[in-house]
């Protein structure tokens, strides 16, 4: 046999037809077979080796491909363009599956077709099964999520309302998801049958550690945030390999559900739990569709952990830097609240799209659950600016969404870590991309930050200062200094604000600045905002009692506001301390009155009802916007010591201040200024006519028997 | 006579090639048969007092084992969104696919086709998120391949879409 022949024999036996463009650029270019045709290919149309043909004709789908296959003839670089399997139907009415290559061979564009039909069942069959098992999935997910989430709400509900435990218990004592009740310790509270049954777990008083913390460290292995997560009173869900008493692995997907009572102090975890082992197990088909999320159609936290170990160990054998930035969505948990979870998926899988177009190729976008999402860069040198990526999925994540006639606008914390400087494998990696993002959380949302060393330091000191917070509380290590605020003209009223001061045991004096912003986080400072405020309006009352007339300004923080029941605690503190309302002023800042405005107005608008003033404290230190003030309840605006700190020297700050003033005065509101500290700013702030001063220049924050002996005196002055 | 090619797109699963099969050949089966790639039939519709031939390429429903490509959807006159009724992931498909073929610079008329209607018990999609993609001005039609329900009506009406965006 001459090579000729077994070529054919050859291309005939791999059902491969080899055609030759004749006219490669033109829009209906014509074929050349360049050996004997086989079977397969004539039984579509009448080719055979001395007629060139039209294929664009007899394939239809090839004329869509056209555009792929010239690109790839008029490159010489040896590139190629697959047109991709389709059927086709023959003149016998036999499908055929088909598939096409264009390339450029010793410069003849040539046009390869391949009959896939011999192999083609064995294909479809994976195909088949892979996807009836995948349909059969999202169906069962989609139960199962719905179920979780109604019996979810159910509970924290019941809780809330505070059924009896026995009524609880009662409702979920046949429940076929696995539903653990517990304080926040992890003691038990309600453990149902179904999940002593699945879990083979014993009966709560026969166990040895918690269930919460044994979950808690299964699911840290792939998910390391999960203690903080917990810890700070989110709801958190996901899916992990956990192991009953027998140590025979199951895959869980568990819920935990933070319930709060009336002043958001955490009071139980509810959490429910559903064997789905048989769904992530059954197949090999599983194990490969389980690496998708079903939400957003993104890889998922398993498929994110394969990768970022095979691009680390790229990154060893080539020596290249990687990124891993990890992008929390603020307030996620909102929008499911007020929206409903359907809304909330919603806008995930909107968001997992938009990030998804964020990066390039070659790059990787995992969704790790929640609202949760990580991508790995792998980087040509370790220069390129990683901001400018943060920044770009940032302005991705902030683009309005539209859901259900609600127009909202996200935010996300992101927090960078890079390979090798801040990690060599991948649960240091993402742990320090989780801690610089949790920094960015704290530095007010909407923030990235990349990993620093000392954020494992400072990480460590702040959980401690939670825990000694808890014990301050309980301890008496607080107490309240006051600052008087001077008067530039005439006035009746000596003026005083509250300023918190924690005393530690062990640190001494610890700033407010360091731990009012831990207090808003855990939500503590619900109870220490209720407890300056009624210590405020004691002194206020003795003070009163003394016969001076005093206004005791107190702090209020946005979680306070927030409240429901904010207005019915304060009455309640001004009963109980026997002080009148009109002695007693309330500092919001602008901040907090901006992000609530429609709740804030309202609420201050009672709170004047009952006769207490309202200070609107920085202002100016936000997004000022004078047009709202004349719509606010507002007795005083306190300007931010930013401005007055630059007096007189800053022109700028010269006519803003002295704006504000005027504006003040037009709508009928006086003006305190904050941060007094020398002559000439007292002299600027007189010249312009400001109502009251507070700063060093006149009192630093005093203890109260201070105070008591200063206004003795002013008294004893005056009666002069 | 004219001829117009018009796409079916969606997620895995939702009935396309079941669509196709009832419209083509007035047959329903109620197993699944998964596609691959493509499968181009044709049919003879009359509109506008002519007749015009419809290319229809069923395309493989999207998902992690499928590949996009920039062919399938050159030279379309127009398309259908495909949906399950019952399944309200295959929404944000839809979504994804009409998004992708807007970035191929295609401004064309389509329809979404909101398929298992037979299915009347089991429906989940949210009613307000086809209020809203009806107010971005998406035509919807609810189809069942199973019953027959819209199925000839929506290429009808597709095709005499096509041709009013032609003139």
């Amino acid at each position: 046999m001459d090579s000729q022949s077994l070529l054919e024999s050859l291309l005939s036996e791999l059902d491969i037809a080899l055609f030759q463009s004749l006219s490669p650029t033109d829009d209906f270019p014509m074929f050349q077979l360049l050996h004997e045709p086989p079977s397969w290919v004539t039984a579509f149309a009448g080719i055979d080796r001395s007629n060139p043909i039209a294929l664009t004709e007899v394939f239809s789908y090839l004329e869509a491909f056209l555009p792929e296959a010239q690109e790839s003839w008029a490159d010489s670089n040896n590139s190629r363009a697959n047109s991709g399997v389709w059927t086709e139907v023959d003149r016998q009415g036999k499908t055929q599956q088909l598939e096409a290559l264009a390339l450029l061979v010793a410069d003849i564009p040539l046009l390869v077709l391949l009959n896939l039909t011999r192999n083609f069942d064995e294909r479809h069959h994976l195909y088949q099964r892979a996807r009836e098992i995948a349909l059969a999935n999202e169906k069962l997910i989609i139960q199962l999520n719905h179920r979780q989430r109604e019996l979810q709400n159910n509970l924290e509900k019941r809780l809330q309302d505070e059924q009896t435990l026995d009524d609880i218990e009662e409702s979920v004592r046949n429940n076929a998801s696995a539903v653990l009740i517990c304080k926040p310790d992890g003691s038990v509270e309600i453990m149902n049958q179904a999940l002593i049954d699945i879990y083979r777990v014993k009966e709560p008083e026969e166990q040895n550690e918690s269930l919460l913390d044994k979950w808690l460290k299964e699911a840290e292995a792939i998910y390391p945030e999960i203690h903080r997560v917990v810890a700070s009173g989110s709801y958190w869900e996901g899916e992990f390999e956990s192991h009953s008493e027998s140590g025979a692995p199951k895959w869980i997907r568990l819920a935990i559900g933070p319930v709060l009572d009336t002043s958001h102090k955490l009071t139980h975890y509810v959490c429910i739990a559903n064997d789905i082992s048989m769904l992530k197990k059954s197949s090999t088909e599983i194990e490969r569709l389980a690496d998708y999320d079903f939400t957003t159609h993104l890889p998922n936290r398993r498929h994110f952990w394969k990768q970022l170990t095979k691009s680390l160990d790229k990154g060893v054998q080539k020596n290249s830097v990687l990124a891993l930035i990890y992008v929390d969505l603020d307030h996620f948990k909102r929008v499911n609240d007020s929206l409903g979870h359907h809304a909330g998926d919603f806008l995930l899988s909107t968001i997992g799209t938009r990030l998804a177009r964020c990066i390039k190729h070659g790059d990787f976008i995992a969704h790790l659950g929640g609202d949760e999402f990580a991508i790995i860069l792998e980087l040509p040198h370790s220069t390129i600016n990683i901001e400018k990526i943060a920044q770009r999925v940032q302005s991705a994540i902030c683009k309005n969404i539209t859901i259900d006639n609600a127009t909202l606008k996200m935010t996300a914390s992101i927090g960078i870590a890079m390979y090798p400087k801040d990690g060599r494998d991948a649960t240091s990696l993402m742990r320090h991309a989780d801690l610089a993002m949790f920094h960015a959380k704290k530095m007010g949302r909407g923030k990235y930050q990349a990993f620093m060393p000392n954020m494992n330091y400072e990480f460590l000191q702040m959980l401690q200062l939670e825990i000694d917070m808890q014990k301050a509380v309980e301890q008496e290590q607080f107490n309240l200094v006051y600052q008087p605020q001077v008067c530039c003209g005439q006035d009746h009223y000596l003026r005083l604000e509250a300023l918190i001061r924690w005393k530690h045991p062990l640190k001494g004096s610890i700033s407010p600045a360091r731990f009012i912003p831990i207090a808003e986080e855990n939500g503590m400072i619900l109870d220490i905002g209720i407890w300056v405020l009624e210590q405020a309006c004691k002194q206020a009352k003795r003070l009163l009692n003394d016969g001076f007339n005093v206004i005791m300004a107190v702090n209020v923080s946005a979680k306070q506001v927030r409240q429901e029941n904010f207005k019915e605690l304060v009455n309640i503190v001004l009963k109980k301390t026997g002080l009148p309302a009109r002695h007693l002023e309330l500092e919001i800042t602008e901040t907090t009155v901006m992000e609530e405005m429609e709740v804030v107005v309202e609420l201050l608008k009672d709170l004047r009802k009952l006769g207490i003033s309202i200070s609107l404290d920085d202002f100016g230190s936000g997004f000022s916007s004078l047009t709202y003030l004349k719509n606010l309840p507002v007795d005083n605006l306190k300007l931010d010591r930013a401005f007055i700190h630059e007096l007189p020297a800053n022109e700028e700050s010269k006519a803003i201040t002295t704006s504000v003033i005027n504006l003040a005065h037009e709508l009928k509101m006086k003006v305190i200024a904050e941060g007094v500290e020398n002559q000439e700013q007292v002299e600027f702030l007189t010249d312009k006519g400001c109502d009251y001063m507070q700063g060093f220049l006149f009192y630093y924050p005093m203890e109260a028997e201070k105070i008591q002996e200063i206004f003795t005196a002013i008294r004893g002055v005056a009666n002069h | 006579m004219i001829a117009k090619k018009v796409c079916l797109l969606g997620s895995f699963a939702v009935g396309k090639s079941s669509l196709i099969r009832r419209f083509v050949e007035s047959i329903f089966s109620d197993k699944y048969h998964t596609t691959i790639g493509v499968k181009i039939d044709k049919k003879v519709v009359r509109s506008q007092d002519q007749d015009v031939q419809l290319m229809i390429w069923d395309i493989e429903g999207k998902d992690e084992f499928s590949t996009y490509r920039q062919s399938y959807l050159r030279g379309a006159a127009g398309y259908f969104l495909v949906v399950d009724g019952t399944r309200p992931d295959s929404v944000s498909v839809a979504k994804e696919w009409h998004d992708m073929v807007l970035q191929q610079g295609l401004k064309l008329p389509f329809i979404l086709l909101v398929n298992k209607s037979d299915l009347f018990y089991d429906q989940r999609l949210n009613e307000d998120d086809l209020v809203e993609l009806s107010s971005m001005g998406w035509e919807i039609l609810l189809t069942s391949a199973k019953t027959g329900e819209n199925v000839d009506y929506a290429f009808e009406r597709l095709t005499t879409k096509l041709l009013e965006n032609n003139e």
